[in-house]
């Protein structure tokens, strides 16, 4: 049995207006502002009360307040932190991991059992006693986020737990917001890609692959511009931030002027982006939906691009930058050649059938770090 | 002849087009949704300027990202800079930010390509 594809089930189950994004990393202050305002984007597209809005980004601050509190260690993959957030029709679901010493574990879950079995007169009972009496310990809690969330999101605050070693563990916290009813949503099934189950099985999948970002979405150039954002407010050599940019803007704009498929129901370019750091090199990588006709023309011209010595793709490239008569948005070809010439290594893709008009194409761009 | 005066947004650069003091400067990041659309009053605006130029016209690129539909346009303007420049005196300086071989080499491409001498100017992050 093959392994299961996680990464492509998430972006099966992306519907119209829905999202995944998941990082793993180091969060600083101006990437969680960044990751805050990709959501708020995707947010504002909604038509939700404000005061719902309100709720969601509450509960986001609050996690990702939560992660970055816990991670002053050097970390190996296995204990970076993480953070999620999904979006299906009329809900929200957020998932954060951090490690944890194995001490602190009963007391944690303890509050989270105590904070799950009160109903939400008695969690505000509970805030304003814990506000009060509660001592701040030195990372600044006393449950007091956790009451919070638990307040804001109208649901339960989910966990899970993964021993990793003698001291520490792996702690998950997974809750969901729903954006119309305010009464409490049945928890997804195990086998949905919302759930807390599912989540730390990606999690597993995304350290054996060494992916550190996942972005699916029916995309357009507003999410593009988000992911910019978060993707220039991670730290490292700036000119190779850059080349990653670049890179990243050109495969993501030929899926939102190529992707653009009839899948029964969805409006746009549905697809999926993710980085993987695999030591030294950076691989990104585009899924999308293309029309099995057109699966020919793309494979001759990435094909013809990767066979050109280097100086027959300069030659190419400058021919098409200096040819006027195809000027259009949809400009074919000088984008492969780009991305070919800066990524100096062969571009990679596959297609997979999905049907009689369907085939994913799986893009993947390899750049060396050095 | 009235300035062209573009603010930069996410997505588009900006533009500093202004006749009277001799500056002209697109800067910051060019990866419009339809480079076209965006450029097509830039464009207008230069071809109009090059119907009376100033003696000398010195011509700023200080991009810091551009998408291949806007490397496009950058070869239109390039063009039409070289196509006029018997009627004013050209310079072009490429900007880039200190370290960004990519944009160092892309102005060194363009400066081949349309067979004019460009000043490089390594600018600080």
């Amino acid at each position: 049995m093959s392994e299961r594809d996680f990464i492509l089930e998430l972006m099966q189950s992306t519907g119209n207006d829905d999202m995944h994004y998941f990082y793993r990393g180091e969060f600083t202050q101006s990437l969680s502002h960044q990751i805050l305002s990709l959501a708020e984007k995707n947010i504002d597209r909604d038509h939700i009360s404000s005061k719902i809005k309100k709720r969601v980004f509450h509960i986001m601050v609050e996690s990702i307040q939560n992660i970055s509190r816990h991670q002053d260690e050097p970390y190996k993959p296995e204990e970076t932190a993480i953070f999620a957030i999904q979006k299906q029709s009329e809900h929200y679901y957020i998932t954060t991991g951090n490690i944890i010493e194995n001490a602190k574990t009963e007391s944690l879950c303890g509050k989270l059992d105590k904070i799950n079995n009160l109903d939400q007169e008695e969690l505000d009972a509970f805030y304003r006693e814990v506000l009060s009496n509660g001592q701040l310990s030195s990372k600044g809690g006393a449950g007091l986020g956790l009451i919070e969330m638990a307040r804001k999101s109208g649901n339960k605050l989910s966990y899970a737990l993964n021993q990793i070693s003698d001291l520490m563990s792996y702690f998950f916290l997974h809750t969901s917001i729903d954006t119309f009813t305010l009464s409490t949503a049945p928890e997804p099934p195990d086998e949905s890609v919302y759930s807390l189950n599912y989540m730390t099985q990606l999690h597993k999948y995304i350290i054996k692959n060494n992916i550190l970002l996942i972005y699916s979405t029916v995309f357009n150039q507003e999410s593009l511009l988000s992911l910019i954002q978060i993707m220039k407010s991670q730290g490292g050599a700036i000119s190779y931030r850059k080349k990653l940019i670049s890179l990243m803007v050109e495969m993501l704009q030929n899926i939102i002027h190529h992707g653009d498929v009839d899948l029964g129901g969805i409006k746009g370019s549905k697809g999926i982006f993710y980085i993987a750091d695999n030591n030294s090199c950076n691989e990104l990588t585009t899924i999308n939906y293309i029309p099995n006709e057109s699966i020919q023309k793309l494979k001759d011209r990435i094909d013809y691009v990767n066979v050109l010595t280097d100086e027959q793709r300069e030659e190419y490239y400058n021919e098409r930058l200096f040819d006027f008569r195809m000027i259009t948005t949809k400009e074919a070809g000088l984008g492969l050649i780009e991305m070919r010439i800066k990524s100096r290594n062969p571009l990679e893709y596959s297609f997979e059938s999905v049907d009689s008009n369907y085939s994913l194409f799986k893009f993947t761009i390899r750049i060396n770090n050095n | 002849m009235n300035p062209l005066i573009l603010l930069n947004t996410e997505e588009t650069p900006s533009v500093n087009f202004d006749k009277e003091k001799g500056i002209f400067r697109i800067a910051e990041n060019s990866y419009p949704d339809d480079a076209r659309k965006f450029y097509e009053p830039v464009l207008a605006w230069l071809e109009k300027y090059f119907q009376e130029p100033n003696k000398t016209t010195v011509f700023e690129f200080a991009l810091s990202y551009f998408n291949t539909s806007s490397a496009k346009i950058m070869t239109k303007i390039l063009n039409l800079l070289k196509e006029n420049r018997d009627k004013t005196d050209i310079k072009i300086r490429w900007c880039y930010e200190s370290d960004d071989t990519d944009m160092q080499k892309s102005g060194v491409r363009y400066s081949q390509l349309c067979g004019m001498d460009f000043e490089f100017v390594e600018t600080e992050i």
